[in-house]
Order: structure tokens, then C-alpha cells, then sequence
């Protein structure tokens, strides 16, 4: 009987304990992910009260042209940005994990770019992408190239950001993955060096099996987070040239402070969540799928 | 040291502490509100403009009135996006700045005060000009004051004119001899060959801005009887055409945008032309003082010899808020700050013209083509519409999306009144 009560005890402590954390989490996510999902299916224009329109949101979403480009774009950029980024992430974190002179201050300088905010860090490199006082366009020019429209030209312009992006990101994911690389054993490296593998064989069958988990976390959290992409378009292009650079978020911003259509804006943002969550799920069965493989 | 344990005493503590204290905040607020202080919000002031109006004209009307005035300040950029949610929440300042297309749609959400009754009382009205008092109306009834224009004309670099054998009196008075212009300039060579008209192309609305110019000096409107959109008029189409006939014949470069700092492409003498105002002459001062006297104004274009000049002009206005904790004092407040004196200040540090007809002799207006002010009798105003701020970036992308050839003039515009009949619900 003492037992159960000081259990119970413990329980309630428990719970006295998480509360303030459970009450945050209410309040800053799950209160206002209910909220949105409810005025997905409203008009609401901020000033009069929402009314409930049902499905008439996604209808006009699903119809309309620019969701879907801009659908299209945020595919885009997070694979394109995430697809690149990894790959030169382990390729950064395996030289970061030889013995380089000046390795900590290379190892600084690529990380650097991640305590500048994203506003910043755009502002710099529309500077530096400018077609006339831009260095790389000067560059072109004096090779005797003509200026390069880098944010103006349709077929640069996402090619740009997601550069830009890269550079802004590459330092954190590279440490996540330098740390997973510093955790591999040195001494199953030497003896499949002393075994003839050869730096290729040994990355592909030892050093790469042992960081997937690492790189899958990277790829995961690069990903969910590509596909939420703003500031850099809003800042470097406003969406355009002709679209070409509109994201969903870019679009849901549009929706709830330019057309202040926040039941549209809301939508697009459930659709968005829904995506997240579906992507999420099943990347996490995936991971769990190959662990059982393995 | 003690140890303090957590009880459910104290958790409960805790949360009456915090229940008593969010009235205590509420009733501070309201306490604010019944202190006779009022607020001001300016958008894109300068750091000369915050000084003029923190340490000069607010400390004036303080004098004047016994009213302290609380300064708040927000950019261009996510101006709109603030002052909307402000008056949503109710916390919009009193007496708030406003763009040159807000009025209709603001107005139209209840979040501004008519001060039409103010204005029947008052004297110093007649001193505005009557299309810039109408432009700040929305359906018959008046939300805002003028505080300066932004009135376009066409704006020459008169060195690069010459290299083309173009005086400064022979400038262009219509499309065929601005067309004409451009093809001599690109003849000529040198900076502006490339691309000698340039559309103000930026990441804004600059394309729209232009194309609205051409459309209105092709006897257009932007909607018809009904509500419905006109883009697709002949008008339309011929602006449209018109414009795009530029890009096809490297008169102008679909590239060539500008980002909104540097020089502009007509100071940097990369274009020799552009439909612009005192901002270009501004940006001239500030980024190349040399070519400043290099810059000529014509009058605005007529679309065919002899037609009338037609432009447009972006009126920027100050307003009260409909929840104004007391509107007689923020009409003061209002009127103080459009002023003679200082309706010249503030056109002044923006950078625009006045609005204000006992204003025209303003010693800032001295350094400036005289064409500029003049072309403010060119006027047509912008039509007010509560969705304007969604349907000018989808003329713009519209507009751009033709000069790109990515589909012709006739489809781009069917497909944008189809697209603006949705938007308003037709």
C-alpha cells in the first residue's frame, strides 16, 4: 500500500513537473495547429468574424496555377538543396577529420555563416550575385562573358538561393556529421587498411555504414526545414522572376498579409504541416524497416 | 541554503499571482489610453526624417497643443502587413501613414476614420490640389490627407540623349518619338545601347507601374461598369504590346532590375530613360552627384502625336485610425503634420513632390526639373479598389511574364482579367 501511494506520489510529481512544459507546448504548437486547421475552413479576413466555407480553401488552392509552382519550387529547392548539401557535408566533415593545419579556424570560418540570420546572410549575397557591381558577374565580364542575371534570369534564380543556402547551412550539418565521423573506431579503419581497402572501399563499408544514422538525421531535419524556405526568397527575388522563386510559405505569407485571406493562408499551411508529418512518418518507418534488416 | 520544495500550494500561488497581474497589465494599458498621449506611425522614414519629426515638428505640436505624440516607425516593405494587424488587434497607432494604393483597401475594412466633417470645417483643404484630397476617398467618403506624390514624368539622361542626336528640347511627346528615341540611342552605342528604356523593372511592382502609365495614356481603365476587369481592352493589349515591342527589339533587357540600392540603371547610364520622379533625382544626389544635372524631365507621354500627356502619380497620406482613442486630437494631429511648413519638410526628406499648392515655391524644389511638379496636371488617379494590393503584384507578374515571351500580350491579358474577376469575386 506505501509502495502504491509512493508511486502515485512520484506520478503526480511527474506530471506537476512536466506541466509547465506540457502548457508551453499547448499553447505555442498545439493550440495554434488547431486554430489553423479550423480556419482553413472559414473566410477570414483579421476584421470580420471567420466564416465557415468548408472545403472551398483547397478547392481554390488545388485549382489555382501558382500553388502549384510554387509546390513545385519548394520540391525543388529542398531536394536540390538538400541533395547537394549533404553529399558536400561529408565531403567537408571527412577533410575536417584529417589532421589540417589551421583546421579549427577552417572549421570556424564554415561554420560562420550559421550565427548570421538568414536576412543578413541574403542581403550579402544579393550583393554579391548583382549582375553590375557583383563580383562573380564582374569576374564573368572581365572574361570577356556578359554580365550574369544570377536572381533575375528564371533558370538562375532558384539555382542562386539554393546555393546561398547551402553556405548558410552547410557549417551546422557538417559538424553533426564531423561528430558521427570522430565516433567511428580508428582501429576497424586500420585493420581494413591492413586488410588492402582502400580509402574509397573504406568509406563506403565502414566509415558510411557507421554515420547513416547521422546523415539520415541530417537529411531529415535539412529537408523538413528546406520545405519551409522564405526569407531568402522574400528578401533576394519577392518570388519572381515570373514566379520562379515563390515557396509555399512564400505564398501563404501573400495570402494572410497582402490578399488578408488567412482561411487560404491556413490551408496552405495545414497542407504543408500534413506533408511534414506524412514525410516524417514515413522516413521514420523507413529507418526503422532497415534497422530491422539489419 | 534551504530547499524549497514544489508544492501544489505553490504551483497554485504561482497561478493566481499571474491571474492578478494580467488585469494589472490591462488596466495600465487603459490607464495609457485616458493619458492624453497619442501615436504616430511613419513608414520608410529616413534618419533625417525620424530627427525632423522627433525633435522638431512633434515637440512643435507638443507646444502648440499639450499633447505628447509617441513616434513609431515601421519600413515600406512590411508596412502594409503591420498596420493591417495592428487594426485587427486594435492596436494601430492614431494617426498612421499610408501608401498610395492602402486607402480603399484599409477603408474598406472599417479600420479607418472618415474625416469628412473634419474636412467640411476646414479652411487650409483649399490649399491641396482636389485630385490629391480624392485620391485618399474610397466610395464618396474621405480616410487621409495628401503628405507628398510621387508624381512620374519622363526622365532623360541628357548626355546620352546627345550622343544620339537628341537636344533637350526635342525630348519625346508621344510612343512612336519614344520609340524612335530608343532605336537612336541604341544606334548611337556606348552604355545605353543595350538597353535604352528602362521599365522600372524591380522586385516590387515597378513593371505594373509603368504598364499602367502606358494603359491610361491609351485611353484605358482599369475596371469596367460592372467591377469587372479591363486589362484585356484593346487599350490594354495596345500598352501591353507596346511595351513588349521594346524587349523583342533589345530596347530594353528583361534582366536589367533593379534591386532597390545603387544607382539606378538611368543614373548608372545603363538606360537613358525611365518613367521616374524627385526618388530618381534623389538617387542621382546620392549615388552620382556629377550626372544630377545630366538628368532632364519631359512632359508625361501621350499615346499618339497630339493626344493629351496621361500620367500617373503614387500619393502617399496620413490617416486616422478608426479606433483613434481620440479622434479630435489625432485630426489635430493630422492637420498639424500637413501643414503648410510641414507638409514641405516631410515631401522634402521622402523625396516627393508637394501636395500642397502653396507649396510649389518650396526652396528643395528649386534643384528640380521643372517638368517634374508640372506634371502633376497630367494626373489620371489611381482607381481605389479594397483588393488593390493583391491585384497590382498579379499585373505585375502578368506583365512580366508577357515581356519574357513566355506567352503573348492577348493570352497573358485574358488570362489576368479571368484571374483579377476571381480575386474580386465576379
Amino acid at each position: 500500500m506505501r509502495a502504491n501511494s509512493y508511486e502515485r506520489d512520484l506520478r503526480r510529481a511527474g506530471y506537476i513537473l512536466a506541466s509547465p512544459a506540457i502548457f508551453l507546448i499547448l499553447l505555442i504548437s498545439v493550440i495554434p495547429l488547431a486554430v489553423a486547421v479550423g480556419l482553413s475552413f472559414t473566410s477570414y479576413d483579421l476584421f470580420a468574424a471567420p466564416r465557415f466555407v468548408g472545403l472551398r480553401n483547397y478547392q481554390q488552392l488545388f485549382q489555382d496555377s501558382v500553388f502549384w509552382e510554387a509546390l513545385g519550387n519548394t520540391v525543388t529547392f529542398a531536394f536540390g538543396q538538400v541533395g547537394i548539401g549533404v553529399v558536400v557535408a561529408i565531403m567537408v566533415a571527412l577533410l575536417f577529420n584529417q589532421t589540417l593545419a589551421g583546421g579549427g579556424i577552417m572549421r570556424t570560418l564554415v561554420y560562420l555563416p550559421q550565427a548570421a540570420s538568414y536576412v543578413v546572410v541574403a542581403l550579402l549575397w544579393t550583393m554579391l550575385l548583382d549582375p553590375v557591381s557583383g563580383p562573380f558577374s564582374r569576374l564573368a565580364q572581365g572574361l570577356g562573358k556578359g554580365p550574369i542575371y544570377f536572381l533575375t534570369d528564371p533558370g538562375l534564380a532558384m539555382p542562386s538561393i539554393i546555393t546561398m543556402s547551402l553556405w548558410r547551412n552547410l557549417g551546422y550539418f557538417m559538424i553533426i556529421i564531423l561528430a558521427a565521423l570522430k565516433a567511428v573506431p580508428r582501429d576497424l579503419l586500420e585493420a581494413a587498411e591492413m586488410d588492402g581497402a582502400g580509402p574509397v572501399s573504406r568509406f563506403f563499408d565502414i566509415t558510411l555504414p557507421l554515420i547513416k544514422s547521422a546523415v539520415f538525421f541530417v537529411a531529415i531535419t535539412w529537408f523538413l526545414g528546406a520545405l519551409q524556405m522564405f526569407t531568402q526568397s522574400y528578401v533576394m527575388t519577392r518570388g519572381g522572376p515570373v514566379n520562379a522563386t515563390k515557396t509555399l510559405v512564400y505564398i501563404m505569407y501573400e495570402q494572410a498579409f497582402s490578399a488578408l485571406n488567412i482561411g487560404k493562408a491556413s490551408a496552405i499551411a495545414v497542407l504543408l504541416f500534413g506533408a511534414v508529418v506524412v514525410l516524417s512518418l514515413l522516413l521514420r518507418l523507413l529507418g526503422a524497416a532497415r534497422q530491422r534488416v539489419a | 541554503m534551504t530547499n524549497r520544495e514544489i508544492t501544489r500550494r505553490s504551483v497554485l500561488k504561482g497561478g493566481a499571482a499571474l491571474a492578478a497581474a494580467l488585469p494589472l497589465a490591462g488596466y495600465a494599458r487603459h490607464a495609457f489610453a485616458q493619458s492624453g498621449k497619442l501615436s504616430l506611425m511613419l513608414l520608410g522614414p529616413s534618419t533625417d526624417t525620424t530627427d525632423a519629426v522627433k525633435n522638431r515638428i512633434l515637440p512643435a505640436f507638443k507646444e502648440k497643443t499639450g499633447i505628447d505624440v509617441e513616434l513609431q516607425q515601421s519600413d515600406w516593405g512590411s508596412g502594409f502587413q503591420k498596420v493591417v494587424t495592428a487594426a485587427a488587434s486594435g492596436t494601430l497607432a492614431d494617426v498612421i501613414m499610408l501608401g498610395g494604393i492602402w486607402t480603399a483597401p484599409l477603408a474598406s475594412k472599417n479600420a479607418l476614420l472618415p474625416i469628412d466633417d473634419y474636412l467640411a470645417k476646414w479652411d487650409d483643404k483649399a490649399n491641396f490640389y482636389d485630385a490629391m484630397i480624392a485620391d485618399g476617398s474610397y466610395k464618396g467618403v474621405n480616410y487621409g490627407l495628401p503628405l507628398y506624390s510621387d508624381t512620374r514624368t519622363c526622365l532623360y539622361r541628357k548626355d546620352i540623349l546627345e550622343t544620339a542626336g537628341i537636344t533637350e528640347d526635342k525630348v519625346p511627346a508621344n510612343w512612336d518619338d519614344f520609340r524612335a528615341m530608343a532605336q537612336a540611342v541604341a544606334k548611337a552605342g556606348g552604355s545605353a545601347a543595350a538597353s535604352p528604356v528602362f521599365w522600372n523593372h524591380d522586385k516590387s511592382i515597378g513593371l505594373q507601374q509603368s504598364f499602367a502609365q502606358l494603359m491610361l495614356q491609351a485611353g484605358g481603365t482599369y475596371w469596367g461598369d460592372d467591377g469587372s476587369a479591363q486589362f484585356s481592352s484593346d487599350a490594354g493589349q495596345a500598352a501591353l504590346e507596346y511595351m513588349v515591342s521594346f524587349f523583342k527589339d533589345n530596347l530594353s533587357n528583361i534582366n536589367q532590375v533593379y534591386s532597390g540600392s545603387g544607382p539606378m540603371p538611368v543614373v548608372a547610364g545603363s538606360s537613358v530613360t525611365h518613367f521616374g520622379g524627385v526618388s530618381t533625382i534623389n538617387n542621382a544626389r546620392t549615388n552620382a552627384p556629377d550626372i544630377t544635372a545630366q538628368i532632364i524631365a519631359g512632359k508625361p507621354l501621350a499615346a499618339k502625336a497630339g493626344g493629351a500627356p496621361v500620367t500617373s502619380a503614387w500619393i502617399n497620406k496620413l490617416a486616422i485610425s478608426a479606433r483613434a482613442k481620440d479622434p479630435d486630437a489625432a485630426w489635430e494631429l493630422l492637420s498639424f503634420l500637413t501643414n503648410k511648413d510641414n507638409s514641405e519638410t516631410l515631401s522634402d526628406l521622402y523625396g516627393g513632390l508637394p501636395a500642397r499648392k502653396d507649396n510649389l515655391d518650396a526652396d528643395y524644389l528649386k534643384d528640380i526639373p521643372a517638368e517634374l511638379p508640372a506634371a502633376a496636371q497630367y494626373v489620371v488617379p489611381q482607381p481605389a479598389h479594397p483588393n488593390m494590393l493583391v491585384i497590382a503584384p498579379q499585373i505585375n507578374t502578368s506583365v512580366e511574364k508577357a515581356l519574357r515571351m513566355q506567352a503573348d500580350p492577348k493570352s497573358v491579358l485574358a488570362e489576368l482579367d479571368s484571374k483579377l474577376n476571381e480575386i474580386n469575386g465576379l
